[in-house]
């Protein structure tokens, strides 16, 4: 005789993506109010998130580490001043950029070589690869050579790309919240989010047709 | 219908994609892609972009990161007064030295306060006849009569006249001077004590 299936209760969506955050604040009040053994639970959630800003922008493993502790270091250090207006995550986003960085800065100092930052292209651009795109699933990237291509890809886009691309993309900040991390206006996350996008298609596009005979390629569906 | 080239839409794809256009627009874009294979590759290719590197899979952390983070975060918590409490009795020590520090060095101004050292106090018994003095390098010695450190070489001076040229006593005498036994492992004391060391 079939077992009656035990009765679930779901919470509304809604409710659903309220409880972890209210956990976040109540977290969050703790630590403040000295509960300092409960941050790591905090930032738990974010350690991939934090580590992935810093490597985007130092393109380094090692200084990504060092840097995203010493972001975390400094949040423990100053969370009194933490204010619920911002999203703690944005927060935290906003200190690691700082830090990797001043980080980049102190490296390109030493190693006497420009920063690259340059000033926003007002041209358009312009796609170079048109051939039919094949869709490379998702599942993919647990192999190698695909996520060599996706970091090596990402690297070679200049800084001010890299950053509005992992903050949008990788850590799916909103464009206000990716404006406000960076501290540059709307207009300019969206140039260069469609600069990084499409580069980072062309990049990409050559490097996937060479494979496609090796890797599950799909025909790129149409949602519309 | 707005017919778009496709330089309009290469413009729009981002926000396409984010679905940030409005609803005429959003027509627009769809209906060129309808028609041109060339958007309709880079509007593909770019959402797949998007989806492979919002995946998350692509930056793991390095393995031991948590653990390494944590211990950083456990340090950090020890170094901070709230968190612990020796933290705090060791910056209330450092304080106290400081403090200490600070009296001593004013009271050498002006108003000499007591100082708390049995070993800084000044000397209450010089020795009333002969010193014995030798210098080797920079250190100048002098001993009581019998001090079993001295080694036959030593000169004779008043103790008045040694300790104004700068000699001060080996650490066996200096325990006559204060009056104390100091604390460090040496020769019987009870030899010396029947030294025929100077009266007070």
């Amino acid at each position: 005789m079939a077992q009656p299936r035990p009765k679930i209760v779901e919470l509304p969506v809604s409710a659903r993506a309220a409880e972890p955050e209210r956990d976040e604040v109540e977290l969050i009040l703790r630590v403040q109010g000295g509960e300092r053994e409960l941050f790591y639970e905090l930032i738990r959630p974010y350690e991939r998130r934090i580590y992935a800003a810093a490597v985007a922008i130092l393109r380094n493993e090692a200084d990504a580490e060092e840097v995203a502790q010493e972001a975390f270091l400094k949040a423990l250090r100053y969370i009194g001043t933490f204010r619920s207006e911002a999203r703690f995550s944005t927060w935290l986003t906003q200190i690691v950029i700082n830090e990797a960085r001043m980080r980049r800065r102190k490296h390109h100092a030493d190693r006497m070589e420009p920063i690259g930052e340059i000033a926003d292209d007002e041209g358009n651009y312009t796609p170079r690869d048109f051939a039919d795109w094949r869709e490379v699933p998702i599942e993919a990237v647990e192999r190698s050579e695909v996520r060599s291509a996706l970091t090596n890809a990402l690297a070679s886009l200049t800084a001010i790309y890299r950053e509005v691309f992992v903050l949008r993309d990788v850590q799916n900040l909103s464009i206000e919240e990716t404006a406000q991390a960076l501290k540059i206006s709307h207009a300019a996350v969206k140039t260069r989010l469609l600069r990084a996008r499409l580069m980072l298609r062309d990049l990409l596009a050559p490097e996937f047709r060479q494979w496609s005979d090796r890797l599950p390629f799909a025909k790129g569906s149409k949602p519309w | 219908m707005v017919e778009l080239s496709c330089e309009e839409v290469w413009r729009e794809v981002s926000s396409y994609l984010d679905s940030e256009v409005d609803s005429a627009m959003r027509a627009a874009i769809e209906d060129h892609l309808r028609k041109c294979a060339h958007c309709s590759a880079v509007v593909d290719g770019t959402r797949n972009v998007m989806q492979i590197y919002g995946d998350g899979r692509l930056f793991e952390v390095p393995a031991g990161f948590g653990d390494r983070l944590r211990q950083r975060l456990e340090m950090e918590g020890k170094r901070t007064p709230h968190g612990n409490w020796t933290a705090w009795v060791l910056t209330a020590a450092a304080a106290g030295i400081i403090t200490i520090g600070l009296g001593v060095s004013s009271g050498t101004a002006g108003n000499q306060p007591r100082l708390r050292s049995a070993h800084s106090q000044p000397s209450q018994r010089i020795p009333a006849g002969l010193v014995y003095v030798s210098q080797v390098g920079t250190a100048k010695l002098f001993h009581v009569k019998g001090c079993h450190y001295m080694h036959g070489k030593e000169k004779a001076l008043p103790a008045e006249e040694a300790i104004r040229q700068g000699y001060t006593p080996c650490i066996y005498c200096m325990r006559e001077f204060l009056g104390q036994r100091a604390a460090v492992p040496g020769p019987d004391p009870e030899r010396y004590s029947k030294s025929e060391s100077p009266e007070p």
